[in-house]
């Protein structure tokens, strides 16, 4: 392992060992990463590495000599958004708005919006007398609490479904609640109009900007008086029903919170075996084998609900210690990482800070990209456990271990198959899925490759502006397939260890 | 020319946009002829990626980067578009057609076609991953950005190049003086 990629200087440049290194030797990911992030910000070290390989300088000579085909012609492009607008009507767009999902709404309130679609409202006065207007119909027509309703919280380092109303606290949302608490918004039933009404009057300033059309509402607060400086509510119309926000705090953190369509037969809950924690005897590295201590690394990371889709590598060296990498983690998080794994011999540390880049994962905010994206992630989590723990070695473990792993994989197993019929649902709104797949065998290894051709066809159909019909039958059969992969492995956990 | 890469909350998704398609659409076209698609094709699919763009603005959706955005969704689609077809391959048929149009300036002629024969030859023994990197390198995109369009790892970026680079310098394209 090469220690230390930069060079500890003042400026913190990589050294010029580390750059050929990055160019022609290849650093492993966790050293890379913190180089390229460099390179991202200082234009100084991107000289460097130009002048260092003058390869790079010949492609891009070749690049500005020979020309590839001229394209033709481009389009207006104000005129191609227009066209977009007006043919609103007949293009069918992401499915926000939600059918009949928490009651109904009143009449009056309906022909009043109808009236009001596709205004856009400026911030202002007027803005902030609408806002109000709207978060009081919102109060008016919010259905009675309904326990089935479950929304995705995603931040930048994690993203997990819960109750969308809490009756007590659960570990997932500690870090993030406590966020909300600081800026006295109600966490325990963020995507109501009233949490959001009694976090708006509480504030001494605020600037309100409104966003209307027919399908939905968007209310934008910001202020500077709060530790959440920037939050919006989307409301579905006409049923008012609040379907997301977006919670954008002082330090740049940004949480969103997505109501994930309602589960029609659900079946009976998977009992998951509790996951016992990580004893921290203090022992010599040699005296624990390096299976025994790499899965004590990954449930101590699992106790922090960050497996799944979360910036922590963890990578065993050829001397079996082991390597773990927190990407862009706030303090707090990354102190209780380092608690997390205190106490399990051989095991490093080390953060790899982002600069206040963004968060890692772009996401368009739609519910069915968010889904795809955890689905893909939870995959990957899976098939890592499957080739770092093969059955041979998993047989080498103590029972307390295997247990562990065993209610790790079943417990991610399980909530992969809940977000892929959440998803399935999702996109059923928008077109109706056939099945069409005949698995036999279920392996991690297939679960990664069919979840992450998932997560491109809907990025892609999500995004598009016109309904792509061609692809529709594709993201059927392969959203089946995994649909079916997945079950199987879930039910694979499920008899025996 | 470079773009910022979040836009002035006060600008309309229109202004945004455009502004936007005025800076990179050639950017983004010469990336999907990179990917493989012929010039008609990556000119509709660059055009299509900022129409919806635009739609994801102005429906409220909060794009951090809205350059890499477009990037990721050219690519998505253009990778959609030549699996559907089912043209991939090592060298694809756009990028090799793209390249025969034989558009050269003055200032190829000068250099010598000799070295950019050999370029040429180097490119086309790199993976479309690795092109693509090198494309998106010389566009201006960061690391991160790149790693953000293809859905990998910015260190897997460092490492496409690397082997890019690695199979570039074999070709011994360095030894034209400018």
């Amino acid at each position: 392992m090469r220690s230390g990629s930069l060079n500890g200087s003042g400026a913190d440049h990589p050294t010029r060992e580390v750059l050929a290194a990055l160019l022609y030797e290849g650093l492993v990911a966790d050293e890379a990463e913190p180089v390229l992030k460099h390179l991202d910000r200082c234009a100084e070290c991107t000289r460097r590495v130009d002048e260092m390989e003058p390869s790079l300088a010949a492609y891009a000579r070749y690049r500005e000599t020979v020309k590839i085909a001229e394209p033709g012609p481009w389009k207006d492009i104000w005129s191609e958004m227009r066209r977009v607008d007006a043919e609103r009507g007949t293009i069918k767009f992401p499915a926000h708005r939600r059918q009949t999902v928490w009651g109904t709404v009143t009449g009056a309130i309906a022909a009043g919006l109808a009236l009001v679609a596709l205004i856009l409202w400026p911030t202002g006065r007027s803005a902030e007398a609408r806002a109000e207007v709207l978060l009081a119909q919102a109060r008016k027509a919010a259905p009675a609490a309904n326990p089935k309703k479950r929304v995705r919280v995603r931040t930048a380092r994690a993203s997990f479904v819960r109750p969308a109303v809490l009756h007590g606290p659960i570990p997932e949302d500690a870090e993030v609640q406590a966020k909300f608490e600081q800026a006295h918004y109600d966490f325990n039933d963020p995507l109501s109009a009233s949490a959001y009404t009694q976090w708006r009057e509480g504030l001494k300033s605020r600037s309100a900007k409104v966003t209307e059309d027919h399908d939905n509402a968007v209310i934008g607060t910001t202020t500077r008086d709060s530790s959440l400086i920037e939050a919006s509510l989307t409301l579905a119309m006409p049923d008012m029903s609040v379907t997301r926000g977006v919670f954008r705090f002082a330090d740049q953190e940004t949480v969103e919170i997505s109501v994930l369509p309602e589960m029609v037969g659900e079946a009976a809950p998977t009992v998951i075996p509790q996951i016992r924690p990580v004893a921290a005897a203090p022992v010599k590295s040699e005296e624990i084998p390096l299976p025994q201590r790499e899965l004590k690394v990954w449930v101590a990371i699992d106790s922090l609900n960050a497996g799944a889709g979360a910036p922590i590598s963890v990578e065993v060296e050829s001397d079996g210690g082991i390597v773990v990498t927190g990407y862009s983690l706030t303090a707090r998080r990354e102190d209780a990482l380092r608690a997390s794994l205190d106490g399990i011999p051989g095991v490093a540390v080390r953060s790899a800070d982002s600069g206040g880049a963004a968060p890692v994962d772009q996401h368009p905010g739609e519910p069915a990209i968010n889904l795809s994206e955890s689905i893909a992630a939870r995959a990957h989590l899976l098939d890592r456990l499957a080739s770092r723990f093969p059955p041979d070695v998993e047989a080498s473990l103590p029972d307390v271990d295997r247990e562990n792993l065993h209610a790790m994989r079943l417990k991610h197993a399980a909530q992969l198959n809940r977000d892929i019929d959440a998803l399935w649902l999702e996109l059923s709104r928008r077109r109706p899925l056939a099945r069409t797949s005949a698995e036999t065998h279920a392996s991690a290894d297939a679960l990664v490759k069919t979840a992450v051709n998932v997560d491109r066809l809907v990025t892609t159909l999500y995004a598009s502006t016109a309904d792509s019909a061609a692809s529709w039958p594709e993201l059927g059969a392969e959203l089946s397939r995994l649909r079916q992969l997945a079950a199987m492995y879930q039910r694979s956990l499920e008899p025996a260890r | 020319m470079r773009v910022t890469d979040r836009f002035s909350d006060r600008t309309s998704p229109r202004q945004q946009v455009a502004d936007l398609y005025v800076a990179c659409r050639e950017g983004v076209y010469r990336s999907l002829i990179t990917v493989g698609l012929d010039p008609a094709r990556a000119q509709e699919t660059a055009q299509d990626a900022f129409l919806r763009l635009y739609v994801q603005l102005r429906d409220g959706a909060e794009i951090e980067n809205p350059r890499a955005w477009v990037y990721r969704v050219a690519h998505n689609i253009g990778v959609d578009t030549l699996s559907r077809d089912a043209r991939e391959s090592v060298m694809p048929d756009g990028f090799a057609d793209s390249l025969a149009s034989d558009h050269r300036s003055a200032e190829d002629e000068l250099i010598g076609k000799e070295w950019t024969d050999r370029v040429q030859r180097a490119i086309r023994k790199l993976s479309t991953q690795q092109r693509l990197c090198l494309e998106l390198r010389a566009e201006g995109l960061r690391y991160q950005e790149i790693a953000e369009v293809l859905q990998i790892r910015p260190s897997t970026v460092g490492e496409f190049l690397r082997r890019a680079i690695r199979q570039l310098r074999k070709w011994n394209l360095c030894d034209q003086d400018r």
